[in-house]
């Protein structure tokens, strides 16, 4: 089962390469949050191709996309809809926001207020939105994509420690490299062979590929490792703010979602430092002047393996 | 600023600290100078004002000013630059002034040790029982300021206190160990004796109202024990010097060499004879000087003693501690029967004038009693039936003859009074004749057999020589007061009221008291013999109880090895020989091999993943197979589901050692 999943999961990344050039890595851990059931925070400059990739992921699952461009004057009700007085019927009608789709991009969410971000970030935790004291569930799955720019641009309002912690992975796509950015000049475009994407995914698929990663197997000796990887962030002298016990967990997916990937019905050490910068790096405060995934690569450098 | 914190003594343990001090400080109040005590009084004080936030501790320019004060107070304070008193005052000194500066534990740590030697120093002044007590006690209260020092968080007095009691209760076995069996070794040097100042005790010279002071002090002269048989009270007369000197007023020793001839007496032609025989042991607390006293006569059958001219004998060594010495007397009545020329002058010796009521009394006496003894005797029925009279207090002699203006006028003194006056009379009469102090009785305590000499029981007498028979002891003092002699001095002064008189308070004033004195001396004095007079040659008794007759060298391997079980069961139970929990195979195989690939590939540690262990850079190198395989049985092992494991602990330890080996002999040709 999990070799149909994993060879399916070849193919959408290989898919995905013809898109987005030179970032497998990238790719596989945008397929490991997904398939771990977790949102996506893509930290990034603008005109990386943040936006392509949420567009080629969505085409490449077979769901349902919505971007939702974040400004400082968003409002809640931008996101997440209103009820609006139909005069013909003379009655409200919920009229559903953009949230309601199966891939949400978030673009560029600390643009916005907190008042807003937060609108968004309600909807990630509950999977439903709640308006006038009617209950409207979100499409299943869902899963946001939310891009950030980097915090030190102007005009930002940073999202505190308690939503990082709900974005499963985090990570920058970067620069391409030489190679990557040659085709591109060439006329290799992204956009233009978006269309050429075909889905491989669709929401049935996804949903048995996110029951399989919880029976990935992980023996006592790897959790072992995680429990020591998530105790030193508690612990380590440079550290101010460790892992929660959500974090861990997340870990713990994350690293089977990547052995899955790998084709393995087992995790192993690799997997788990494979995903553990991305996991841990916007979840942890460091004392010093290291933060974030320079930080967690540090520890990730100290902790014994095998132990 | 955590860190700053944790290092500070906090609120508890400081006052810990400075009540411990307090309790070190006490044994020493008699023996240091008083403005000592009053320097680290207020250094102890501006220590707790700071406590209390009333103050700061000062800067550096007053500390300085202080030590720089309390060492030329010491300079000034008239103390013997090498002596134990200048040595533990410069330790009091610093120690007290430490307050002006404790703040952090590391300083407390010191103050604790510090304080912990000056018990030890006290000892050095008193190795009394109830002193030991004492420094247990401050030993307790000292561990505890030291948990107290530890602790974050203030815990009950009572808590720590019980907590340094167990530890130290804990050290005892060892403590008995050490204490009996560890090898006792001579000092390397000694101290002059700290009682050489201010206490009182005897002196080599006399003049009158010397006694009579010394009579007012209760303090500890020696202990006497007898094996079988004691003399009667009256028979008790401690010998210390001979006073052979006289100007007129004060008695000296005569320091001229003597004819040591007559004074070597063959003790052994008594020892047939049908003579009363009493051995006994004399214990010294600790003595100014050297001298002893013992009965007359007697000789010397163990410790440091040594006879010296006439009957007394002194110490060898210096009394600074406790002492042990065993002598055998003789119930003889007189001594010696021959006495040189040279003696006699010095027994006749007499300031050439003065005292001219004496002189012509002796030349009107003279006449009709021509026999020396005859003489002597009707002196001392004279004595005992004029008007004399015994007292602690006799009125001050001031005109210049003194002999005359006690015999005649006064009429009133203390034993050496009647002594000086009598030897001045027979001296006159030209019989030699000469002055003995040391002390008469004790206080006989029937349960332990052994007398109790204290200092109020000093005492002058005199022996006269008689031709034929030799030295015959006389004492005046009985003849006018025999009570004296048979009750002792409390009886004798009874109606006068003076006895021990300028005492605050004394316990002898009630019956309870003075049996409980009694009984606490009789503690004092077994501690004495059993723990403090504890010598090699006991020690050697009990080497030979336990270990039999052996030689230096096996009694020495066997003390050796005593303590070295000791110390291995300490660190046996301080888990000092567990050994580690023996690592998993995989551990240690993971643990080793990256450290050995680490020095070929610095990026490589602990931290990677055996699979990244497969650098494709070692591919060409002779152990890449064994690292393949080692790298296939850990990931067996470690990561894959029981169900699926292919490889056994088997392929781990095999390909581990042959890694192992390569990569050792590939380092080493590096």
């Amino acid at each position: 089962m999990s070799q149909t999943f994993s060879s399916m999961a070849d193919k959408a990344i290989k898919s995905l390469s013809s898109v987005i050039l030179g970032k497998e890595r990238q790719l596989k851990l945008a397929l490991t949050s997904i398939f771990s059931n977790g949102h996506l925070l893509i930290e990034d400059l603008p005109g990386m191709g943040k936006t392509t990739l949420s567009q080629a992921l969505s085409k490449v699952l077979g769901l349902s996309y919505q971007r939702i461009q974040f400004t400082s004057d968003l409002l809640p009700s931008d996101i997440v809809g209103a009820s609006i007085f139909e005069q013909k019927e003379g009655v409200f009608r919920f009229h559903p926001g953009p949230v309601f789709s199966q891939v949400v991009l978030a673009d560029e969410l600390n643009r916005a207020t907190p008042k807003s971000q937060s609108a968004l970030l309600e909807a990630m935790e509950e999977g439903q939105v709640s308006i006038d004291g009617d209950t409207h569930q979100l499409p299943n799955p869902f899963f946001v994509i939310a891009t950030q720019n980097p915090q030190s641009q102007t005009g930002t309002f940073p999202l505190p420690e308690s939503q990082l912690d709900r974005f499963l992975l985090r990570f920058s796509l970067g620069y391409p490299d030489a190679i990557a950015e040659k085709e591109l000049l060439k006329g290799n475009n992204g956009r233009t062979s978006l269309n050429n994407i075909k889905p491989i995914f669709n929401p049935e698929t996804l949903n048995k590929v996110q029951q399989q990663v919880k029976t990935i197997h992980a023996t006592d000796s790897l959790v072992d490792y995680i429990h020591r990887l998530v105790s030193a962030t508690r612990q380590d002298e440079s550290f101010q703010l460790g892992l929660s016990p959500r974090g861990a967990l997340a870990l713990m997916r994350a690293a089977q979602a990547w052995a899955l990937l790998e084709g393995r019905g087992h995790v192993m050490p690799e997997d788990v430092q494979a995903v553990f910068v991305p996991v841990a790096g916007h979840r942890i405060i460091g004392r010093h002047e290291v933060q974030g995934d320079q930080l967690a690569r540090q520890l990730l450098n100290k902790v014994d393996v095998v132990a | 600023m955590k860190h700053g914190l944790d290092l500070q003594v906090n609120r508890t343990a400081m006052i810990w600290l400075l009540v411990s001090q307090i309790l070190v400080y006490l044994p020493f109040i008699n023996w240091l100078p008083k403005w000592l005590m009053g320097l680290i009084v207020v250094a102890g004080f501006w220590r707790f004002r700071a406590l209390k936030g009333h103050n700061k501790l000062p800067g550096s320019l007053i500390k300085t000013a202080a030590v720089v004060f309390g060492l030329v107070g010491l300079y000034f304070s008239d103390l013997p630059i090498i002596s134990l008193e200048a040595a533990t005052s410069l330790l009091i000194l610093g120690f007290g002034l430490k307050n002006l500066e404790l703040a952090n534990k590391r300083d407390g740590y010191i103050v604790i040790f510090i304080a912990i030697f000056l018990i030890a120093s006290a000892f050095l002044y008193d190795q009394q029982f109830l002193q030991t007590v004492y420094g247990l006690f401050c030993l307790t209260v000292l561990v505890a300021a030291m948990i107290s020092l530890q602790q974050r968080q203030s815990e009950p007095v009572k808590t720590n206190l019980k907590i340094a009691a167990i530890m130290l209760s804990q050290c005892i076995p060892l403590m008995l160990v050490g204490y009996l069996l560890f090898p006792r070794l001579p000092p390397l040097w000694s101290v002059p004796s700290p009682d050489a100042q201010g206490v009182t005790g005897m002196s080599d010279t006399v003049s009158p109202g010397d006694l009579a002071s010394l009579a007012q002090s209760d303090r500890l002269a020696f202990r006497a024990e007898f094996d079988g048989e004691r003399p009667p009270q009256h028979k008790l007369y401690w010998r210390g010097l001979v006073l052979e000197q006289f100007d007129g007023q004060t008695w000296r020793i005569d320091d001229r060499p003597k004819d040591n001839q007559s004074w070597n007496l063959p003790f052994r032609q008594y020892s047939g004879l049908d003579i009363l025989e009493y051995s006994y042991n004399v214990y010294i607390q600790s003595a100014q000087n050297d001298w002893l006293y013992t009965l007359t006569p007697s000789i010397n059958s163990s410790g440091n003693a040594r006879r010296t001219q006439g009957y007394n004998y002194e110490s060898t060594i210096a009394l600074v501690g406790p002492q042990k010495f065993s002598f055998t007397s003789y119930g003889l009545d007189s001594l010696s029967v021959e006495l040189s020329e040279k003696d006699r002058q010095i027994n006749l010796q007499l300031p050439t004038s003065g005292n001219d009521l004496s002189r012509s009394f002796v030349r009107e006496q003279r006449l009709t009693l021509k026999d020396d003894l005859t003489f002597a005797q009707s002196i001392l029925s004279w004595i005992s039936q004029d008007q004399f009279f015994y007292s602690l207090k006799p009125p001050r002699l001031t005109s210049s003859d003194r002999i005359d203006e006690f015999l005649f006028q006064t009429k009133t003194g203390f034993c050496e009074h009647f002594a000086s006056s009598f030897i001045y009379l027979m001296r006159l009469a030209g019989i030699p004749s000469r002055m003995v102090v040391g002390y008469q009785g004790g206080e006989w305590n029937d349960e332990q057999n052994y007398f109790i000499v204290r200092q109020y029981d000093a005492h002058a007498w005199v022996e006269i020589w008689v031709e034929d028979k030799g030295w015959i002891q006389m004492d005046p003092t009985a003849w006018v007061a025999p009570s004296r002699v048979e009750l002792g001095l409390e009886e004798a002064v009874r109606g006068e009221g003076t006895f021990l008189s300028d005492q605050f308070f004394s316990p002898r004033q009630f019956g309870f008291l003075s049996n409980l004195r009694l009984q606490l001396d009789e503690l004092q004095f077994q501690w004495q013999k059993m723990v403090v007079n504890y010598d090699p040659t006991d020690q050697m008794a009990i080497y030979r109880n336990l270990f039999g007759d052996s030689n230096t060298i096996k009694t020495a391997a066997i003390v050796a090895m005593v303590f070295a079980a000791i110390v291995a069961l300490w660190g046996f139970m301080l888990g000092l020989f567990r050994l580690p929990n023996p690592l998993p195979l995989e551990v240690k195989a993971h643990q080793e091999i990256t450290g050995f690939l680490g020095q070929i590939d610095p990026s490589i540690n602990g931290s990677v993943s055996p699979s990244d262990l497969l650098k494709p850079e070692f591919k060409s190198s002779t152990w890449w197979p064994d690292l393949n395989q080692m790298v296939m049985a850990l990931n067996n092992l470690l990561y894959l589901p029981e169900d699926q494991k292919t490889k056994g602990a088997e392929e781990l330890k095999s390909s581990y050692v042959s890694l192992r080996r390569k990569l050792k002999a590939e380092l080493k040709k590096r």
